[in-house]
């Protein structure tokens, strides 16, 4: 944008330089001079500013000695990154003798003691639950604004007890 | 900010520099011989490195890389770890969210893994042809086998490391803690991670998986449930919750109560300790500029003004009033005008006479007569006379319309019953409308009583009545408009957090609890036929889903004709009462506007209960909803799950060394908690030590560092032909053996 300021002004300039402009000559000529001052700041600017990612150095470098294929060869670009099997699939396909100890067979049992029941507003214990939404309060006052609540926060106190209903 | 030695210190928590992210590039690669180790806990949370036999790892960074293009080149490039924020203006962030390449806690992206791995070797100062020492890697207890054999695969055939050891981080803390003296030989470790807990009993020294357990609740959800809970209590500010920030004040914040019931009964009886328990965190806010109260002139002025408006509006209402009437009385000249010259011309020139005028035959002039007329009664406000000339028509029209009613049947032919019949009809149908006639006067005399009764009270005392009626009005439109707030208002405060699809949200709970039930009846489970309607209680389905249609839709008419009750009562009666328009605020006399001006106050977030609140799902997991055992009854399950020769000395040997480790387990009050939870489910009298770890956080690669530093640690570890010729059977049973610590 600059360049292209410098040259139309560079033009202005050789046009007003004629017999009878002197006068806005001059001003030009101080613009012209002006901008390309700017110029050359913004440019030192950007110059810095790559000095001073280059300094930090948070950029993992694409070729490293130690290893035997790089990674920009191993994972080419564009090649869609979702080839990786989840937990879920890796378990699945695990075939493992069920006597010994394995990733499923160490899950914790469930608890057995009685469920705490707190109200899902302000963390009071909550003896009620609101029929028509389901969420637990402590006392009137907490029922009073569990009414005004929009259809979406009922939504979000539901699914943080993951007791929402969702519609696949 | 950055330390002096360069290093970029991201130093949260209670004074402890566990925390403290380390990617300064080491030099002194060189000086170590091949045989010395590396040794690398890759946890989910922090991923460190160092050489076997230190103390402390040499680098130390956040588990997870973005890659991000950089905005200059147009290249993508990788980034590992933690960002400074003041460079990632560089780069366009848009697309590249921070990875993880764990799941859980199991690695499953090896290619995520590779990126930190080479940016770990990097920093270590790593530079030869490959990385030529043997790596002792931790990882979870009872590891899939696939994804160890990926990480096996990875470091043998892309770093070319000679030989390899898999270790449980919870064991190697419980080992090194061991050697100082913390815990003895037999005992349990309780590790909260970041992503999971682990209870793994030790009995000579030796991990056994048999009798371990894994709850899939860790640090991670703490944060989550903070950040989710204040994003609800303070939507205004959710922008401000984001995962980091809320970390923060976990690590800041956090503790756990030793008895949650009472703890909140101090919070919820308003209690001066409930008080310095809770933490205010003032977001900065500026005061808007304040305005001027208008002087007294002004004050007067504006309401002549209103006055004025008022009358104005008054004015006009009568002067349409009074056109109106002008109107119909004009008409109604007219058309009587045309009813004489009518009776002057003979009867058979009427048509011609009248189709100039428009009107067919005189009974349709006489019956617009009457119409104008009556109009013109309403208009002016005088009582109508035409119910009871409607009665008398009717009366009249009985006797004359049903003479066949009175016979009895026998007496007449088919034809005349089919009259009969006819007529009956008539007459039900038309003494249903007389009754209706009926009832509606009496609704009219009761209305005007009631009117009356208001105007008395009016006339006794005009300023409390108006003031009455004003609040009434006020209250009935708050809660009218707050209706339709709620009905249009979506997602205004950018709440991205809600789950489902786009239908989903915008229904109510009970709205959204018929769908699923209409979606589960009619689900077709490809089995063939649908059987929906075989049974007699299938059909119940639509009883349950009806009973909620009626309660919801009741309500609002009733608060919407008690509104315009209201207003027109208002319009009458006060002269300053102007209606709201919707959208505007009321401006009647000085009520202060609807929407109250944002004060400091609301800036301030206050954090009491949730102080406490989320690490409780530590140890009660099902308030996030996860239906597992919490920390204090895994230890016991732990001890159930032992394969048991000599029963009761194990266990209590086992719960009198109970070892605390892992990143959750720094918050206050757990030491406490836990004692009393194991007391609990133990058999009364059984010695219960519980210990925290020296360093939580550090402790797990200490203790790998000290059994890599060992000198039998190669014949614990795996060479790539070991790996090649033994296959996956055998690296399933792979354990090494830690007694040599």
């Amino acid at each position: 944008m600059y360049v292209i300021a410098d040259l139309g002004l560079l033009q202005l300039l050789i046009r007003c330089t004629g017999p009878d402009r002197t006068g806005s000559g001059l001003l030009v000529l101080l613009l012209y001079v002006l901008i390309s001052r700017e110029n050359r700041e913004v440019t030192r600017d950007r110059n810095r500013r790559e000095r001073e990612l280059m300094e930090a150095d948070i950029v993992v470098s694409s070729r490293l000695s130690f290893k035997k294929m790089q990674s920009s060869e191993k994972y080419p670009k564009g090649q869609s990154t979702r080839r990786w099997k989840h937990l879920k699939q890796i378990l699945q396909a695990d075939n493992c003798p069920p006597d010994l100890p394995n990733y499923v067979n160490i899950e914790s049992p469930p608890s057995t003691q009685p469920c705490k029941r707190i109200c899902d507003v302000t963390g009071f214990e909550a003896p009620y639950a609101d029929p028509r939404t389901n969420l637990r309060y402590a006392n009137a006052h907490v029922f009073k604004t569990l009414r005004s609540l929009s259809p979406d926060q009922v939504h979000q106190y539901l699914s943080i007890r993951n007791a929402a209903v969702v519609l696949k | 900010m950055t330390g002096d030695d360069g290093d970029q210190i991201n130093a949260v928590g209670r004074g402890s520099m566990s925390f403290v992210s380390r990617i300064r590039r080491q030099t002194d690669y060189n000086t170590y011989p091949p045989s010395i180790p590396i040794v690398i806990d890759n946890g989910a949370s922090y991923f460190r490195i160092g050489w076997a036999g230190e103390t402390e790892p040499r680098v130390v960074f956040r588990n997870i890389v973005q890659r991000p293009r950089h905005k200059a080149t147009g290249e993508t490039v990788t980034i590992v770890g933690d960002l400074d924020p003041a460079l990632m203006k560089y780069f366009d962030c848009t697309r590249s969210g921070p990875r993880s390449p764990f799941d859980s806690n199991v690695v499953y992206q090896f290619e995520i893994m590779e990126y930190i791995l080479d940016f770990a070797f990097d920093r270590l100062g790593a530079n030869g042809s490959r990385i030529d020492h043997p790596i002792l890697i931790t990882e979870c207890a009872c590891n899939p086998v696939q994804s160890r054999s990926k990480m096996a695969e990875l470091l043998f055939d892309t770093y070319g490391v000679p030989a390899v050891a898999f270790g449980v981080d919870a064991a190697f803390s419980y080992k090194y803690n061991q050697l100082h003296g913390i815990c003895k030989e037999d005992g349990i470790v309780l590790c909260p991670g970041f992503t999971t807990t682990h209870a793994i009993p030790f009995v000579d020294g030796e991990p056994v998986y048999k009798g371990s357990c894994r709850t899939n609740i860790g640090g991670y959800h703490v944060t989550d449930y903070l950040k989710q809970l204040l994003s609800l209590k303070y939507p205004f500010h959710s922008s401000r919750f984001t995962w980091e920030k809320a970390e923060d004040l976990k690590l800041e914040h956090c503790y756990i109560a030793p008895d949650y019931a009472s703890e909140v009964r101090l919070f919820q009886e308003g209690t001066k300790e409930a008080e310095e328990k809770t933490r205010y965190w003032q977001l900065p806010w500026i005061p808007p500029p304040t305005e001027v109260p208008p002087s007294e002139e002004e004050i007067a002025r504006k309401a002549a003004i209103r006055e004025k408006q008022g009358q104005r509006l008054r004015e006009m209402a009568e002067a349409k009033k009074l056109s109106k009437i002008n109107e119909m009385e004009s008409e109604l000249s007219s058309l009587r005008f045309l009813v004489k010259q009518l009776d002057q011309v003979d009867e058979d020139d009427i048509p011609t006479f009248l189709s100039d005028t428009g009107y067919a035959s005189r009974q349709e002039l006489e019956s617009t007569i009457l119409k104008v007329t009556q109009s013109l009664r309403k208009a002016r406000g005088e009582p109508m006379n035409e119910p009871s000339e409607g009665e008398e028509n009717t009366d009249s029209l009985n006797n004359e319309k049903y003479p066949l009613m009175n016979i009895p049947d026998d007496m007449l032919t088919p034809e005349q019953l089919k009259d009969k019949k006819r007529q009956m009809f008539l007459k039900s149908t038309t003494e249903g409308r007389l009754r209706a006639r009926q009832k509606r006067n009496e609704e009219e005399l009761e209305k005007e009583r009631r009117n009356q009764l208001e105007e008395e009270r009016r006339r006794e005392n005009p300023d409390f009545y108006l003031e009455e009626m004003r609040a009434q009005y006020k209250e009935v439109l708050e809660r009218v408009e707050q209706k339709k707030r709620l009905k249009t208002n979506g997602s205004s405060n950018g709440n991205n957090k809600s789950g489902g699809v786009g239908r989903g949200e915008r229904l109510s709970a009970a709205q959204r609890e018929r769908m699923r039930l209409l979606t589960t009846a009619a689900f077709d489970r490809g089995k063939g036929e649908d059987t929906f309607g075989a049974r007699d209680e299938d059909w119940q389905l639509y009883k349950l889903m009806s009973k909620d249609n009626d309660d919801d839709d009741e309500q609002p008419d009733s608060d919407e004709a008690e509104l315009a009750r209201l207003t027109s009562r208002l319009q009458e009666i006060d002269p300053t009462f102007v209606q709201k328009v919707e959208g505007e605020s009321l401006t009647s006399g000085e009520v202060p506007p609807r929407v109250r001006q944002l004060t400091e106050e609301d800036y301030k977030i206050v954090i009491g209960i949730e102080r406490f609140r989320c690490p409780e799902i530590l140890f009660h997991p099902n308030l996030v909803g996860i239906e597992q055992v919490g920390l204090d009854e895994m230890a016991g399950a732990s001890i159930r799950r032992l394969p048991h020769e000599e029963t009761e000395l194990v266990e209590e040997r086992l719960t009198s060394s109970i070892l605390m480790t892992g990143g959750c387990s720094l918050l206050p009050g757990m030491k406490e908690r836990l004692e009393c939870g194991i007391r609990m489910i133990r058999p009364c009298g059984d010695p219960i030590v519980v210990v925290r770890a020296m360093d939580p956080v550090l402790d797990a690669w200490r203790g790998a560092s000290a059994f890599a530093a060992n000198l039998n640690f190669l014949s614990n570890a795996f060479t790539k032909m070991d790996y090649d010729e033994k296959g996956e059977d055998w690296l399933r049973k792979y354990q090494i053996r830690y007694n040599n610590l």
